[in-house]
């Protein structure tokens, strides 16, 4: 029984699409009602593996053969628990806000389908047992977002699209290539705790070097890595809970998941650390870090301002991963659950901002935690946690960083990430400034500031965060542990 | 990161986190009584009382011997240590008695100020954080309440919420935060070279550490120094010591940058210093000392120089402020500088840091509740209040007379100490430069003598300007604090001995002294006529220049030069310029990344519009030419082959034919001589030709041979 789990995870969303594809437009409450049933299901589906995985067991599913050692093959680790447990668990929080957003908009049975039918997409990533698997699925999540993206069907949304679209089939089409590399370097294509390519050998080094390159350009095109980010702000013009799904949790962080996959489940960490590649890597995350946060500080418009944050705080989340220590590991891991909720957080206040005031540019803030104080609250929360404040759960994933870097021997890194929390704190720190200390044309607002349905998830979001980082030991470290217990056994 | 500093008696109890949680909790009342003013005035002021009982009590369970400490090793994930030795728990005390001074003043102060409930809410909390730095047995805990003081306090800086307000609020946090993450790097240095962030001598541990070493106290020297508004870090402190409503001056400047000085000395002059006393490196500790020295006389000076030529009331208090930090921290210096022996620069800051501490947060609440009666803050257009607030001036002179260091008042103690700290580190080593640091201190007291008394005069002596009549009278509340601070100033000032055998010589075994330098401090009486010359050419000189600068009308005359400003010529280009650098290389990178990205195609499109181009207008009318040329061409070769083709073969049968032609007519002629030759039957002929055949096949294998 427990082994269709994962497929389930899979079907359900797929199932909800193509209801809500046969309904009509104007039936709004059986397309709510199946599109929130559906992601429920899914959510519930990845929380009864849970246990499984917490365990240390792994759940195989091994589908469709396609050539000797190569199937359509489904593997449920701790690794790809983190993943699919945080992508799911905000898409429940995601689709109720969803509901609030659009519905003022236009073509919404369009947008749910997608919006639904990219869970599956996600849980495939999450999910995939090789390589094969994930970039199947990697592929399947650009196409269904695509539409989620040029939704507002303007000229700049089409721009934006297109750039999207061919960022990300390029992307694609380097793991392509890499794929076939490792499959004939060793045979098979499925993901080890310990890494496959060790059995390479030395004498395939050149190789070895040609297809790390290939495949981390492919996920970090995704993972927005400086300088192949230009497609993250620019579909910033979808509407804002694909921005803030998509863009800060499921479409990125595909990305960084794949390349943590390929460092730890595709090389392994002996294999790496012989290679020593990892060293040219982190110049060029340093570097986006760095700039990625500096360009924040420039952006006049809100939405633009977080997107540019993210490529920053992707940034961590790579650093992390390439420290290659179980600290290091951790310290990633950690803050894909941590920058998550953070991120969600801020991107749902920023819709709750343009839902009910209209404004995008942050000159034209000031003073709105007068009309909007629990939002303001929220996304001071959220700010706050992703400079590193106590007791927010960012603070975890930034210690983590911090205390890995140096144990590892590498403060450079850490100089970099405390440099980067200065720069966090100089985007961040006005916006709230603005809100809270000053004086605008904002009236205090009559009865809930803002459609329950949008209020509602974002304040519980806010309030997880917190809860998150006081019982960090209870919830999110237990799991990065079972992660990096399997990888450094 | 976890330990327990070390010592003879460790008392373990919750006190300290009661001391800490009482005003978190405080603040949750105030914000529940948002609407209802004298409840939530009142809570106020019982909160920061409490805190102050309980203070006193951690005080005396301290003074009775021992450490008391408590520890949560599991506290979100860091854990959170507190450890309290005698002089944490003498900062604490004082720090929470002034805070409790301000609360009251408060009372009357904000009455006319709006947004009250969020200025009592961040007041109080500012006062947990604050204490909890003091509280604490290992840098992480202490950096926690460290940032936690820093932010809440933001908020009491940009109360009025007014441009300047702001800007110097955006300096203010930016600096803090800049401090912040300079002491985390610290630490985390400090951790990862020692194994432990305790608040512990730990310089043994370091010798092997090398550059780090000296990684770890610049880092945290810079992240304690910018609190304490040390030069070249100070530029956030006059902006915005002034900005902030009178009491919140006044804990910024009584209490919190002593967060910065608390923090140096920790560092200075207990963790770089070896744990079993005489130990060979000190010398590490003394160089420290002399570094340190030397920026403490710069802040001193400099600072003391421009407070003498503002005109606006609080600013010049803020540089009044920078300019006794440096006092503190060369004593600091000192103590690290005269290393083993160093108890008597120990008890110089200490005592220093305990008397600004009262007549700061005094200057500033009396020239506070000033400007909340006259709303002027500019020194010309103020004078003769002295009538109208009798108590306030009165508490003023006593301030003044403290902060100028005259005989019988507090300063006049620690000045003393530092005098004889400063002519000790000169003697320990014969420095010259030393000897000079000891000439620009007494010229820093003239100065501060100078500036002071300019200050009184100017408030309150002299005619009183016209708008300034039917002012409102001090309130009772105000005089009662004001009386406190006069009589501490005082008592600190006249029972030196008291203070020093009770609370300075038990606190110095904290730090790793030798403990008869400790107890000769005892034996310094003060009332000697070497020591009262010590102070009385500053207060003659400082009088003297203020009498010939009013005279002269100098102070208008006079501008600071504005080329001395690092802000200007620092700070801001540098952080203009690094971020414009970034951030044009990123805009850069993401315009040309885009085009060869996504618009790749598009450099193909001159190619495909040329195309176009030829499909739509040449190829209608070349079209058919060229077609039939082609046919034509294919034609022609075609033609050619097959032309080929037949002439080859032709020709070839034809010339076989002859051939056998011509050997059939030879074969057919018997008569002939050739015929008879050339035939087989003609057996010498076939012989000759064996013959010649073997020799030559003969001749060539011989050959090869």
């Amino acid at each position: 029984m427990s082994n269709i789990l994962p497929l389930l995870a899979i079907f359900f969303p797929l199932a909800g699409a193509l209801v809500i594809r046969f309904l009509k437009e104007e039936d709004a409450a059986w397309r709510h009602t199946s599109a929130f049933v559906s992601i429920f299901l899914t959510f519930a589906a990845v929380v009864l593996m849970l246990p499984i995985t917490m365990r240390g067991e792994v759940i195989e599913l091994r589908l469709i053969p396609l050539v000797e050692n190569l199937h359509v093959y489904f593997r449920v680790d701790s690794m790809g628990m983190i993943f699919g447990m945080i992508s799911s668990t905000l898409w429940v929080f995601a689709i109720v806000y969803s509901i609030g957003y659009m519905s003022h908009e236009h073509g919404q049975r369009n947008y749910f389908v997608f919006y639904v039918l990219s869970a599956s997409a996600t849980m495939g990533v999450a999910f995939a047992g090789n390589l094969f698997t994930l970039y199947i699925f990697y592929e399947y999540l650009a196409i269904c977002t695509y539409p989620l993206v040029v939704h507002a069907q303007t000229r700049e949304a089409t721009r934006s699209g297109i750039k999207y679209i061919s960022y990300s089939f390029g992307g694609g089409a380097l793991i392509f290539l890499s794929m076939f590399a490792i499959y004939d370097l060793v045979g098979t294509l499925d993901f080890a705790p310990a890494g496959i390519l060790g059995a390479a050998g030395p004498e395939s080094r050149s190789l070895l070097i040609i297809v790390f390159v290939l495949c981390i350009a492919g996920f970090s095109t995704k993972a927005a890595v400086m300088p192949l980010h230009s497609w993250l702000p620019g579909a910033m013009v979808a509407p804002t809970p694909v921005s803030a799904l998509l863009h800060a949790v499921a479409i990125v962080k595909a990305g960084v998941f794949g390349t943590t996959r390929v460092f730890y489940s595709l090389y392994g960490v002996e294999t790496l650390r012989e290679l020593n590649l990892t060293g040219y890597l982190a110049v060029i995350i340093c570097f986006t870090i760095i700039a990625g946060s500096v360009m924040a500080i420039k952006q006049d418009v809100l939405k633009l301002r977080l997107a540019y944050s993210t490529i920053g705080q992707l940034g961590y989340i790579t650093l992390g991963t390439l420290l290659l220590t179980p600290t290091g590991l951790a310290a990633g891991l950690l803050h894909i659950i941590n920058h998550a909720f953070l991120k969600i957080t801020l991107f749902f206040c920023a819709g709750i901002i343009i839902t009910v005031t209209g404004k995008t540019k942050l000159q034209d803030l000031v003073g709105v935690g007068r009309r909007l104080p629990l939002t303001m609250i929220a996304f001071s929360i959220g700010a706050f946690g992703l400079m590193g404040m106590l007791p927010i759960c960012g603070y975890i994933s930034k210690y983590y960083l911090l205390t890995g870097s140096f144990a590892a021997g590498k403060p450079v890194f850490a100089y970099v990430v405390l440099g980067s929390t200065l720069l966090n704190s100089i985007y961040y720190l006005p916006i709230i400034v603005n809100a809270f200390f000053k004086k605008g044309s904002f009236e205090e607002p009559r009865g809930f500031e803002a459609p329950l349905t949008m209020l509602a998830p974002t304040v519980t979001l806010a309030g997880l965060a917190v809860i998150l980082g006081l019982f960090a030991n209870y919830t999110t470290i237990p799991l990065v542990e079972a992660v990096v217990n399997t990888v450094f056994r | 990161m976890h330990a327990v500093p070390e010592h003879s008696y460790i008392i373990i109890n919750n006190l300290p986190l009661y001391i800490i949680i009482l005003p978190l909790l405080g603040t949750v009342l105030i914000a529940i009584f948002n609407k209802r003013e004298t409840l939530r005035n009142l809570t106020a002021v019982l909160v920061s009382g409490g805190t102050f009982l309980l203070c006193c009590l951690l005080f005396l369970q301290v003074l009775e011997g021992g450490t008391v400490s408590a520890s949560w090793p599991h506290f979100i994930g860091i854990g959170l240590n507190l450890a309290i030795d005698l002089f944490g728990a003498l900062f604490a005390l004082f720090a929470s008695c002034l805070w409790f001074l301000a609360v009251l003043f408060s009372w009357t102060y904000m009455s006319h100020e709006n947004r009250r409930t969020r200025y009592y809410i961040f007041l109080i909390l500012t006062l947990s954080g604050c204490l909890g730095v003091f509280l604490t047995g290992d840098f992480f805990s202490l950096f926690l309440f460290f940032e936690m003081m820093s932010l809440a306090s933001y908020v009491l800086v940009i109360h009025s919420e007014t441009g300047e307000t702001m800007e110097a609020g955006r300096n203010y946090l930016y600096l803090s935060i800049i401090g912040g993450l300079s002491l985390l790097i610290g630490i985390l240095l400090l951790y990862f070279s020692t194994g432990s962030t305790a608040i512990t001598p730990q310089l043994e541990k370091l010798t092997d550490a090398g550059f780090t070493r000296i990684l770890i106290v610049v880092f945290m020297i810079i992240g304690f120094g910018i609190k304490a508004g040390m030069v070249p870090l100070h530029i956030w402190l006059p902006k915005a010591h002034p900005v902030a409503p009178s009491p919140a001056s006044a804990l910024l400047s009584g209490i919190m940058i002593k967060t910065g000085a608390y923090g140096i000395s920790r560092v200075v002059n207990l963790l770089m210093t070896p744990a079993g006393g005489e130990h060979g490196s000190w010398h590490f500790t003394e160089k420290l000392g002399l570094i340190i020295i030397w920026f403490a006389v710069a802040t001193m000076l400099s600072a003391a120089l421009m407070a003498l030529f503002q005109t606006n009331i609080k600013r010049i208090l803020a540089y009044s402020s920078i300019s006794q930090m440096g006092y503190i921290l060369m004593g600091v210096g000192c103590a690290a500088y005269l290393g083993y022996e160093g108890p008597i620069g120990f008890a110089a800051f200490s005592y220093h840091i305990l008397n600004h501490a009262f007549f700061k947060a005094g200057l500033f609440m009396m020239v506070g509740a000033v400007y909340a009666r006259t709303h002027e803050l500019e020194l010309s257009r103020l004078g003769g209040l002295a009538r109208s607030f009798p108590v306030t001036a009165t508490a003023f002179l006593v301030a003044a007379a403290g902060i100028a260091g005259f005989p019988g008042f507090n300063g006049y103690i620690s000045k003393t100490l530092l005098h004889h700290a400063i002519v000790e580190a000169y003697e320990h080593h014969h420095l010259f430069s030393l000897h000079l640091a000891e000439y620009l201190f007494t010229i820093t007291g003239a100065l501060t003598v100078c500036y002071i008394f300019k200050l009184f005069t100017g408030i309150f002596t002299g005619s009183k300007p016209a708008h300034l009549r039917d002012l409102p009278r001090e309130p009772f509340l105000e005089r009662v604090v004001f009386t406190v601070i006069a009589v501490v100033i005082v008592y600190l000032g006249t029972t030196p001995q008291t203070v020093l055998h009770r609370v300075v010589e038990p606190a110095t075994a904290g730090f790793g002294y030798d403990s008869h330098a400790a107890h000769h401090l005892l034996e310094l009486d003060f009332l000697n006529l070497s020591d009262m010359l010590g102070v009385l050419i500053p207060i003659a000189l400082g009088l003297a220049l203020l009498f010939v600068m009013q005279r002269m009308q100098l102070f208008h005359k006079i501008r600071f030069p504005y080329w001395l400003s690092v802000d200007r010529y620092v700070y801001a280009p540098v952080s203009k310029h690094s971020l414009a650098l970034f951030t044009i290389i990123g805009q850069v990178m993401e315009k040309n990344i885009d085009r060869s990205y996504v618009a790749l195609p598009s450099t193909f499109s001159p190619v495909y519009h040329g195309l176009a181009q030829l499909e739509e207008n040449h190829m209608a009318r070349w079209g058919r030419w060229i077609n039939l040329t082609v046919v034509r061409i294919r034609e022609m070769v075609y033609h050619l082959w097959m032309t080929g083709i037949t002439t080859v073969f032709g020709n070839l049968s034809r010339l076989l034919k002859q051939g056998f032609r011509t050997l059939f007519q030879v074969d057919y002629r018997p008569q002939e001589k050739v015929f008879r030759t050339i035939n087989i039957s003609n057996l010498d002929f076939n012989l000759l030709i064996i013959v010649l055949t073997l020799i030559i096949i003969l001749g060539i294998t011989v050959f090869l041979r």
